[in-house]
């Protein structure tokens, strides 16, 4: 990942960070909205979502257009798309690093044969997450 | 000696994996913290580790480094971490830096006798992630999904 685009990750989740902004997000799927649309659910004035939206806007998950007097958010889904694929991206390196940790166990319990004789077997109950 | 806390409910923000070893917990505990076993394993299976560039200073506020080597570039990507919490042979905790910020990455190991499993848990991604709750963004993450599946992005 070059710095651009780590810098970029790092935008898209600190503006996601905020209920707020997230709320603003999954009503902007429904469809393009003013900020006078995009006040009405929320107990906050109009320059408080203004600068949601401008922090939505700087990391690329919306963008807007003036239509007359109005000024619509329309939501950008790419950015959104980057970020859950990094997330898959870290699940797929545990993910490698524990098979190769499996193999390296193996190998370790066949060779070296360590005393396992006093392993503690302590009366825990599996438990399934 | 740093307090273990509880296992965090799985959110779609973090990393959250669990996975069963066939080995026991000691064992599990030496190949995160002895440098030589930790480099047989570390990472992808497209990079392998620097073996002379693992350090472990096993302790709170000690070192967790190494650096993975792209096998085909041999390209370096050094992993930098701050360990916050060590109980051995159960709990390692520490806060690693990559080119995307800082997270916390936290390792349970439950005895199973002979064999281990493995919590893992990594986020969040920023410091404001701690407080945030899983309502709201995976209802976002799943319209949003819908919205690429129709061919919006």
């Amino acid at each position: 990942m070059s710095t651009l685009e780590a810098d970029r990750l790092s935008t898209v989740f600190a503006a996601l960070a905020d209920p707020t902004r997230r709320a603003i997000l999954a009503r902007l799927t429904t469809g393009d909205a003013t900020v006078t649309e995009l006040a009405e659910p929320f107990a906050m004035s109009q320059p408080a979502v203004s600068k949601h939206l401008r922090v939505l806007e700087s990391a690329g998950l919306i963008s807007r257009s003036r239509v007359a007097t109005s000024r619509y958010s329309h939501l950008e889904a790419e950015p959104l798309k980057e970020a859950n694929d990094w997330m898959q991206t870290y699940r797929r390196f545990w993910n490698e690093s524990f098979d190769k940790l499996d193999a390296a166990l193996a190998d370790y319990l066949a060779t070296e044969r360590p005393n396992t004789d006093d392993t503690q077997h302590r009366d825990e109950k599996e438990t399934e997450k | 000696m740093s307090a273990i806390p509880e296992i965090p409910t799985a959110e779609d923000t973090d990393v959250f994996i669990t996975r069963a070893f066939d080995a026991p917990r000691d064992v599990v505990w030496k190949f995160f913290t002895e440098p030589a076993l930790l480099a047989t394993w570390f990472g992808p299976s497209s990079v392998h580790v620097d073996p002379a560039s693992v350090e472990i200073d096993l302790r709170v506020g000690g070192v967790w480094n190494l650096d993975m080597v792209d096998n085909e570039t041999g390209e370096h990507y050094p992993v930098r971490s701050e360990l916050t919490a060590v109980v051995a042979p159960e709990y390692l905790e520490g806060q690693v830096v990559s080119p995307a910020g800082v997270v916390t990455l936290r390792i349970w190991l439950h005895d199973h006798g002979d064999k281990t499993r493995l919590t893992l848990h990594q986020g969040p991604f920023s410091a404001e992630f701690r407080d945030m709750t899983s309502d709201g963004w995976l209802e976002s993450f799943l319209k949003i999904d819908a919205e690429i599946a129709g061919g919006v992005a």
